[in-house]
């Protein structure tokens, strides 16, 4: 997904659920700046690197495909962009193809339950974190978070669905082009043949089409046998606005307990309509008509989203004194949701995420960016 | 990391650099052995192409592309290691691309690194020091000597970073 869904759209599921506007800015500013948090960004603004939770496209084009390089990779993927459906899938092949599957994404998995209850009763920068890997489970569906040819590539074979009938999607590799919905035209990663190479990364080889929240699509994916599969970003955007507002209604404590597969339907149903008509129309960025809806809701301004709005805040706090800023929270959520689905992975007998250490069992062996994080549980356990 | 895989790295690492200065001491064989790696890479290649299409590209649509990949693969490289020599052109061309691309990309990090204020330098020094060695290949393009000590020199690098990832932490803390 990108900044319209991420930013205007969590605002306005945040909203409807509940959240104040100031509350919602908030949350949809995270949910957003998972998508900026490059450990380049975190240099610059002196945060820690383990924090990162993307890349940009200079990283990775930089990134080793050594086991180190590719476990570091799904260390910031796999919890953020591309929750893993089941680490437990049974699939016949060798182990290394097995762990592979096994990070492939889809939406209420049993770590989109992990991911929202461990937002509950934590920061509103939590809650922005968990909103967006919830979000990201809908439009990267069937992709893994880590580069795998015989997982994420895409072939000839791949049609959007229009009303007049099936049409070939042209992606290209000229990154210089704009995508052209009209057309059919969209870039793509280049085909590298190499299992581990960089573009077969996620979505890449289909480019940002995964994204569009009109596109209906059928393609046969790398992993899948030669079955067909219909993606239809529409309803499954739906879903996710209406999933996400009913996670939200449980971390502001409206239900006791969050259930994968359930949605809110009272709430968003009587903007149902208008919601559809932003989601089905055929632009590559949505993000004027979210905000306008998102205004028209709340009645308040929605401002841009600015990168840096938090950083000076984080820069002049005092060293003991980050924690209690915006992108101190917000770090602090993201090691969490980091040190969790990775502690999953290497639980489940997958090394693709490297090792994790358990703490309560353990002691502290690890990165020392993640001393931070165990300090404030300790001070939550205090309290 | 595991201990075993430490260990093997350090160990690989130390290979490396025995392997470059030897073949900075004596060129001529150093040339021949050059050459014999790049041969031999082929076929390495050909025979991990054929290993990736049974272990994972089988279960792969379209896969089968990577199984006549990996017997092309290995056929060329059986071909190369029969051949008594490899013209010079074709090293220089694998070296120049190489430090070409390598340096390209670090220095294109450098610069991104710059623009938002994060630690550029040594990157930076990282890129243009494979630009230098790219330059100097095609500069020295006819000595057979110039050209060994750039690969010994290239070896010697990948092996200090392997030899300095082994030494790296790499467990991440999970806290339930």
């Amino acid at each position: 997904m990108q900044l319209d869904f991420h930013y205007y759209a969590t605002y306005c599921a945040a909203f409807l659920s509940g959240y104040s506007h100031e509350e919602s800015i908030r949350i949809a500013y995270c949910a957003q700046f998972v998508d900026n948090c490059s450990r380049r960004y975190l240099a610059r603004i002196k945060g820690p690197r383990s924090a990162a939770s993307t890349q940009t496209q200079i990283e990775l084009a930089d990134a080793p495909a050594d086991p180190i390089g590719l476990q570091d990779i799904v260390r910031i993927w796999a919890p953020f962009h591309f929750l893993p459906y089941d680490l437990y899938a049974p699939v016949k092949g060798v182990r290394s193809y097995k762990n592979k599957y096994r990070l492939i994404c889809r939406p209420n998995g049993a770590l989109v339950k992990d991911t929202v209850e461990l937002a509950k009763g934590r920061s509103l920068e939590a809650a922005g974190v968990a909103m967006h890997v919830l979000a990201d489970t809908w439009a990267h569906s069937y992709f893994a978070g880590v580069p795998s040819l015989v997982i994420n590539n895409t072939n000839d074979y791949f049609y959007e669905i229009l009303p007049g009938g099936d049409r070939k999607v042209n992606f290209r590799s000229s990154v210089s082009k704009p995508d052209d919905p009209e057309k059919g035209d969209y870039t793509g990663s280049l085909f590298q043949p190499n299992e581990n190479s960089i573009m077969n990364l996620g979505h890449g080889r289909a480019g940002h089409f995964p994204d569009y929240s009109y596109a209906r699509y059928k393609y046969m994916p790398a992993w899948a046998d030669y079955d067909e599969i219909v993606k239809d970003n529409p309803s499954d955007y739906m879903h996710a606005f209406r999933q996400m507002v009913y996670a939200m209604k449980y971390l502001r404590g409206e239900h006791d307990t969050f259930t994968l597969s359930t949605y809110d339907t009272e709430t968003v149903s009587e903007h149902e309509e208008e919601l559809m008509s932003i989601i089905t129309k055929r632009q590559t960025l949505a993000s004027n008509d979210w905000k306008a809806f998102g205004e028209k809701l709340s009645g308040r301004e929605i401002p841009d989203f600015d990168v840096n709005a938090f950083a000076d805040e984080y820069m002049a706090a005092a060293k003991d004194d980050k924690d209690e800023t915006v992108f101190g929270r917000f770090i602090l959520a993201v090691l969490a949701q980091k040190s969790m689905v990775v502690g999953k992975i290497f639980s489940s007998g997958n090394l693709l995420a490297g090792f994790s250490v358990d703490y309560s069992k353990k002691g502290f062996r690890g990165i020392q960016d993640f001393a931070a994080l165990i300090e404030a549980r300790m001070e939550e356990m205090k309290k | 990391m595991t201990t075993v895989k430490r260990i093997e790295n350090i160990l690989i690492g130390l290979l490396m650099i025995f392997a470059a200065v030897a073949i900075i001491i004596r060129p001529d064989e150093g040339y021949a052995f050059v050459v014999g790696i790049l041969g031999l890479s082929l076929l390495v290649i050909g025979i991990k192409t054929l290993v990736y299409y049974f272990a994972m590209a089988i279960h792969m649509v379209g896969g089968k592309m990577i199984l006549y990949e990996g017997i092309i693969l290995t056929d060329l490289g059986l071909f190369s290691s029969s051949l008594a020599t490899l013209p010079k052109a074709y090293v220089m061309i694998y070296l120049v691309l190489y430090n070409l691309i390598e340096g390209g990309i670090n220095v294109m990090s450098a610069m991104e690194s710059k623009k938002q204020g994060a630690p550029w330098k040594k990157k930076m020094g990282e890129g243009l020091l494979n630009i230098a060695f790219a330059i100097l290949c095609i500069a020295m393009g006819g000595s057979v000597n110039i050209m060994v000590e750039v690969y010994a020199a290239g070896m010697i690098i990948s092996a200090i970073s392997r030899i300095a990832k082994a030494f790296r932490k790499t467990a991440i803390v999970y806290i339930q």
